[in-house]
């Protein structure tokens, strides 16, 4: 009589089975087993490959201070899951797999323009994600320059469109009229770290 | 024999081969040992591989100013690399090249009256290890990621930096420290430093 393994349910031939049995028992471990390590099989595929786009702005350029002026990136590091297209907007990474993901950035700048000593701030956000979130970092200015670097991560649903940015602002005043930074280097990434629990 | 859609497996498809089941059942077993055989060893490599460096050093004291100092290490808890002298990298092992996000932390303290303005700084050099010779910091790195902050009074300003880079196995990093304060009266120190390498992906491009 065909009888089952404990845990898997795999199906082999006891004794005192014919011999066709053996054989249809035979077909039925192959097909089992050939799909648990299908699963096995893409689960490597994913751990090894994760989903992960870094997008970096190696070219030095001048962004507007606060929301309005998101920085834009020039170069795509690594994208496997085609979140990066710079063509169509340079400022974002979309995030297109569900689950946990990690985000954060970086910038090296020059101190701002036709500052006023005062705090400047680094914001990334991921819009979209649940609860949207989003992290910040500050730096005082004194005219030697501002590097500031965050992450945190956050939850990625199916059915959103989920965008990863980041900006610069300040708290203090401006004299002068130009409200602006030079962004000398700037590094934007999202990785996944896991599916939705 | 016929094989299964996705992984080959053979079973049994005629009257004949029924009638030689354990023929048929060696062949699948032993097909199917091979194939679990190489998702061992591979899940033991992801197993292996993903996982981070966690670096503490010692305290750091009487940094000199406009100076670059460079980050002492001590202490591993869980290193997937190698660690040669000063700076830690990915080990030779082909296996550890890949993208990694690195994240550091220090509390830079300031013992005595400190003047404003005083910036004090972090950052780390990637250098090709092999251009980089027996002396640290000569010439020029290959990547270079920084942060810094001030406190115009006086006690610690924490500082954190954190990025994310591919690294080869010929290549290493340094973490150095710097501030402006050349006041005789103060004593800059580099405390609690901590460092992490969390392995994300392969050498993927």
């Amino acid at each position: 009589m065909v009888a089952t393994t404990a845990t898997q349910n795999l199906r082999y031939t006891t004794g005192g089975d014919i011999p066709k049995a053996a054989g249809e028992a035979l077909k039925d471990l192959a097909e089992r087993v050939d799909a648990r390590i299908d699963g096995h099989d893409r689960d490597l595929a994913t751990s090894s490959v994760p989903p992960m786009t870094v997008i970096e702005r190696l070219t030095p350029a001048r962004f507007e201070l606060g929301f309005s002026d998101f920085i834009s990136f020039d170069t795509v590091q690594v994208d496997t899951q085609s979140g990066a297209d710079l063509a169509l907007d340079s400022r974002l990474i979309k995030i297109n797999r569900s689950g946990i993901w990690m985000f954060g950035g970086l910038v090296h700048c020059n101190s701002l323009i036709n500052r006023v000593t005062t705090a400047a701030e680094l914001y990334v956000e991921a819009d979209g994600m649940s609860l949207d979130p989003y992290v910040s970092t500050s730096q005082y200015d004194v005219g030697t320059g501002l590097f500031m670097s965050c992450s945190t991560f956050g939850r990625a649903s199916s059915t959103s469109e989920i965008n990863v940015a980041m900006n610069i602002s300040h708290n203090g005043t401006t004299t002068g009229t130009d409200n602006g930074v030079l962004v000398r280097f700037a590094q934007l990434w999202a990785y996944w770290l896991g599916d939705l629990p | 024999m016929r094989y299964t859609a996705s992984q080959g497996f053979p079973y049994p498809a005629s009257r004949r081969e029924f009638a030689n089941a354990p023929l048929a059942s060696e062949l699948l077993a032993r097909a199917v040992d091979k194939k679990l055989t190489y998702l061992d060893t591979e899940w033991a490599a992801e197993v292996r591989d993903n996982t981070c460096i966690l670096t503490l050093s010692t305290n750091q004291t009487g940094l000199s100013a406009n100076t670059e100092s460079f980050l002492l290490l001590d202490t591993t808890q869980k290193a997937i690399g190698s660690f040669s002298g000063q700076q830690p990298r990915p080990a030779d092992n082909v296996a550890n090249r890949g993208w990694y996000h690195v994240i550091m932390s220090t509390e830079f303290q300031a013992e005595g009256a400190i003047n404003a303005n005083t910036w004090r700084k972090m950052w780390v050099d990637i250098w090709d290890f092999d251009t980089l010779g027996g002396s640290l910091g000569a010439g020029t790195p290959d990547r270079s990621y920084q942060t810094m902050d001030i406190q115009s009074a006086g006690g610690a300003v924490n500082l954190q930096l954190q990025f994310v880079a591919r690294l080869g196995y010929d290549e290493t990093m340094i973490v150095k420290f710097d501030h402006n304060n050349t006041s005789s009266t103060l004593r800059m120190n580099a405390l609690n430093t901590q460092w992490t390498l969390t392995r994300i992906a392969g050498d993927i491009t």
